[in-house]
This record gives structure tokens, C-alpha cells and sequence, in this order.
């Protein structure tokens, strides 16, 4: 029986564990702020920006429209920051975790797939036009996106022989799997990209269709929606640390601080990027997705499987 | 079965281009709506997301301001060159990449409140180069509403307005830049008439048929004045 790779923490942690990743949410909305206050040359820095946002849309009040499928437009606009929790459950935090699951990196899949039908029922629940084109854009985007991302998380749990995220942490002492994995990486974090419908993966809340899924959202839905994208980008950004950035190792600093350096990075990374590439659309990106990132991916699967036969 | 529900009538069917049975949605763009051409309306019928049919008409179109602001922003280089920056800030945003709409839009406000022109045409010609040579944004308008010569001339339109999306957006720039530098821009006008623009978008989904209007760089209730308005 090996030693386990990290130590389960009693539930009461899950709390301040929200409150990690409502802090990263909001220093990745602040950086968004910055760096938009910045190329739109406004006189202040942008920072305060997002506590700006949660005061008006807190104050808000709620709109709805004729004949809005309300229990699940609620659902929707609330589900994106539920997936982010569940997201960093299974998530070690250098050597504790709250969920020490077998099957971490399949959960993290099914957690993942949930960003179908929530965005989708926001978009639905409206009733409008505008914000239903935004839902069918994400589905489109999700066609293509979600193959490559599921075979991206089997290439280190192939490497590491296993589907426990402490483990896989575990197997990359010396080596992380970014360095001979870097195609699943960046497929991976695509699929970040997409289900916090981000950046090139935006047409669902495009401006070209009136803010799309978001178009009717207001008051606390709007807040808890976008504050889910945030959320769901530092989820996104943390669980790739044990699959590929080798979780917490790392010079001098403790293990729980490489992990928080790491996710961090990452983050400033996915935010950056949003306002420097233009938009995927949705029916180009299928051939991109279906043609070569599918095929690539499969292809870093099948020298990750060989390597690893040939170690065992 | 209620044939209205919350007061809404049901969608009528019609025939798809697949020929099969396909709801019909009624859906009005403008007069006012971010990133776009201001007092243009375009009365689209949808099924699904793609433009079956669309009518255009103006708002406004003799009100005597309007007529009269345009006549003088013709006239004046820095105008012009500010429209141009103005439309390509939104084609920009409607693609999606917000970094080159933000300097759009700073050359913009550069060329109408201050009064250095170097500043601007350098920005210009740097932003120019950045679109160019984006091979992420030649990958996503490309091919989107080509036009050939002969369908310019078809429809009445300037012969500015060849090739794709893509085209037509470095075309504006181009002409911004060259209306700083002091030159005038080739042929005696360059008004796009707006009962061509149902053509141009029909058939495409509603996102690229916005790109397409973005990239006809109109000017504010331009077009011709003869137009229909309904």
C-alpha cells in the first residue's frame, strides 16, 4: 500500500478553501480592471474596479422578461460559481485537501461538462433572442472544445498512472509534465479558457449580440454569473498546477505557497490574454478544434502512453 | 393549446435553405445599439441565427442636423480620419479583440481633441501594422462577406468596399492614414447606399452579418437620401 500523497482536512476547512478562491477571483477581476483601465487610457488605475461592480450590481435590481423560465435561468447564472467550488474540492493545497478522490481528474471532467448546461440555461431562461444565440455559440464552442480538454487530463493521468490528483502531483518530483506534455497543457488550458467562456471564447457573451447570454442578466444573477467566470478561471488555473506544474514543489517557499505562486501565474496569464487575441468564432474554431487540436492531443496521449509502458 | 404564451404570439414557420420546416423570428437591429452605424435599422427575420431575410431603413434621414453635420465632416480631414478610427473601433470590438479597439478608439479621441497630428498618424500607422499582420484575426474574418468588382458594381457600392471583412477594416485604416498625411481620397464620393446592405448579410449568421455592417464604414446616417423610409 503506498503512502498517500496528501492529508484530508476536516469539511470545516471548505469554507476558508471558498474564501481562497473568492480572493483569487477577485485579484483576477482586479487585474482585468488594471489592464483594461490601461490600453483605454482612463486617469484611474482600474484596480477598484471590481468591488465598483459587486457594489452596483448588489443595488441592482433584478429585471426580468415576459415569460422567463426563472427557476433555471437561475440556476444557470448561479451554476458556474457552484462548478468552481466543486472544481477546487479535489485541488491539493501543497500536502492538505479536502477530498482525497480516487477518481479526482474524472471529477474535475464532470464538474467541467456542468459549464454546458449552465451557460446554455442562461441563455435559455431569458427568453430573449439575443441571449439564446449566445447559449447556441457555446454549445458550438463546446463541440469542439470538450474532446481535446478530456483527452488533455488523460495524458498525466497516464503519465502518473493514476486518477488521483495527489498522486499525480506526486509523480512529477524532478520532471513536471508541462515540460513533456506541453501539447495537453495548452489544450488544457483552452478548455479553461472556454468553459469561463473567456477571452477567444467569449462569442457567447459577445458584443456583436447585445452581451448574448448575459444580455437580460441583472442584479445579483449578472454578479454571481460573472463572478462564476472569475471563480471558474482560478479553479481552472489551480487544478492545473498538480496535473502539469508539478503542484507544490518548489524552492524554499512551503509547498501550500508554490501552489498559490503557481495558480496565481496562471491566472495573470488567462486574464492577459483575453483583451490580446481576438475572438474564436464559434463555427471556425470547430475545424480548429476537430482537425488539430483533437488530433495533436491524441497524439500527445499515444508518446505520454509509450513512454510510460516503457518506464513500467 | 395556447397560441400566445406571456402574450407572445408563436413563431410562424417557414422553409429553411435545406427546405425544411423552420421557425421564423422577427428581430430589429438599431436604430440604437452599440457598435453600430447610428439611425440605421435593419429588420431581420432569423431562423435560428442565420439572416433569412432583412429590410433596411433610416431614422431621422432629413433631419436637417444630421445633414448638416455631414456635410461638414466631409469637408474636414481630421473628422474624416476620426470617423474611420470610430468604425474600426467597432468592427474591432465586434471581433472580439479589445486591445486594438481601445488604440482605435484613443487615435479617435487624439484626432478630434487635440491638436498635434503626429501623434495620431504615428499611432495610425502602428496600430495599421498590428492588424496587419494579426495572423489569429486574418484566420477569423476571413472570407467573411467578399465582394468582387462586379458585385460593387452591381449594387452601387464604392469600390472601396472590395474584398472580405478583413479587407475592408485595413482599408479604413489606410484611409484615415491618408487623409492625415493630406491626401484626398481616390473618387468623388464613397457613400454606401443602405438598401444594399440586406443583400450583403442575407444568408449570413447574425454575428457576421454585424461584422459585414461594421466593415461597410458608414458614416452617420449616410447613404443615399433617396432611401425608403418606412
Amino acid at each position: 500500500m503506498p503512502e498517500p500523497a496528501v492529508t484530508v482536512v476536516p469539511a470545516g476547512w471548505a469554507l476558508p478553501a471558498a474564501g481562497l478562491l473568492g480572493l483569487l477571483a477577485v485579484a483576477a477581476a482586479a487585474l482585468d480592471g488594471f489592464l483594461t483601465a490601461r490600453t483605454t487610457g482612463t486617469s484611474s488605475p482600474g484596480l477598484s474596479q471590481p468591488f465598483g461592480e459587486v457594489a452596483r450590481l448588489m443595488r441592482q435590481r433584478r429585471r426580468t422578461m415576459v415569460a422567463a423560465d426563472r427557476l433555471l435561468w437561475r440556476v444557470g447564472s448561479a451554476g458556474l460559481l457552484l462548478m468552481a467550488l466543486m472544481i477546487i474540492t479535489v485541488v491539493p493545497l501543497g500536502r492538505w485537501t479536502l477530498f482525497d478522490l480516487d477518481v479526482g481528474v474524472i471529477w474535475f471532467n464532470a464538474m467541467d461538462v456542468l459549464a454546458w448546461a449552465f451557460v446554455w440555461l442562461t441563455g435559455w431562461g431569458a427568453n430573449s433572442a439575443h441571449s439564446l444565440v449566445g447559449g447556441y455559440r457555446f454549445l458550438a464552442h463546446g463541440l469542439a472544445y470538450e474532446l481535446p480538454l478530456m483527452f488533455a487530463l488523460v495524458a498525466p493521468a497516464v503519465g502518473a498512472s493514476s486518477l488521483n490528483v495527489g498522486t499525480v502531483a506526486a509523480a512529477q518530483q524532478g520532471l513536471w509534465f508541462v515540460v513533456w506534455m506541453p501539447v495537453a497543457f495548452v489544450v488544457f488550458c483552452l478548455g479553461v479558457l472556454a468553459i469561463a467562456v473567456w477571452g477567444p471564447f467569449a462569442p457567447a457573451l459577445g458584443a456583436d449580440v447585445a452581451g448574448g447570454v448575459t444580455a437580460e442578466l441583472s442584479g445579483v444573477d449578472r454578479l454571481l454569473f460573472q463572478g462564476g467566470r472569475y471563480a471558474l478561471l482560478a479553479a481552472g488555473a489551480a487544478f492545473a498546477v498538480p496535473m502539469f506544474l508539478g503542484g507544490g514543489a518548489g524552492p524554499l517557499l512551503p509547498a501550500w505557497a508554490w501552489v498559490l505562486v503557481k495558480t496565481l501565474a496562471l491566472l495573470a496569464v488567462f486574464v492577459w490574454l483575453r483583451r490580446r487575441l481576438p475572438v474564436a468564432r464559434p463555427d471556425l474554431f470547430m475545424e480548429a478544434g476537430w482537425l488539430v487540436l483533437l488530433p495533436a492531443v491524441l497524439l500527445q496521449d499515444l508518446i505520454v502512453a509509450v513512454v510510460a509502458a516503457g518506464r513500467s | 393549446m395556447d397560441m400566445a404564451p406571456g402574450g407572445i404570439p408563436l413563431a410562424s414557420g417557414g422553409e429553411d435553405r435545406d427546405g425544411l420546416e423552420m421557425d421564423l423570428l422577427h428581430l430589429r437591429l438599431g436604430p440604437v445599439l452599440a457598435y453600430w452605424p447610428a439611425g440605421l435599422v435593419l429588420r431581420c427575420t432569423l431562423q435560428g441565427d442565420v439572416v433569412v431575410d432583412a429590410e433596411t431603413s433610416l431614422v431621422a434621414a432629413d433631419n436637417p442636423t444630421a445633414e448638416a453635420e455631414l456635410r461638414h465632416g466631409s469637408e474636414d480631414a481630421r473628422r474624416f480620419a476620426a470617423r474611420r478610427c470610430d468604425n474600426a473601433a467597432s468592427l474591432l470590438r465586434l471581433a472580439g479583440w479589445d486591445d486594438a479597439a481601445s488604440r482605435a478608439r484613443r487615435i479617435r479621441d487624439a484626432l478630434l481633441f487635440t491638436d498635434d497630428f503626429d501623434g495620431p498618424a504615428g499611432e495610425l500607422h502602428r496600430l495599421r501594422r498590428m492588424v496587419g499582420r494579426s495572423w489569429w484575426l486574418r484566420w477569423s474574418l476571413r472570407s467573411i462577406g467578399p465582394l468582387d468588382a462586379h458585385d460593387l458594381a452591381r449594387r452601387g457600392l464604392p469600390a472601396t468596399m472590395t474584398g472580405d471583412v478583413r479587407d475592408r477594416l485595413l482599408g479604413m485604416l489606410d484611409r484615415a492614414a491618408h487623409r492625415i498625411a493630406g491626401q484626398q481620397p481616390p473618387g468623388p464620393s464613397r457613400r454606401v447606399p443602405v438598401d444594399a446592405i440586406p443583400d450583403l448579410v442575407r444568408g449570413w449568421d447574425l454575428a457576421t452579418a454585424r461584422l459585414i455592417v461594421a466593415s461597410l464604414d458608414l458614416d452617420p446616417l449616410a447613404g443615399d437620401r433617396e432611401v425608403s423610409h418606412a
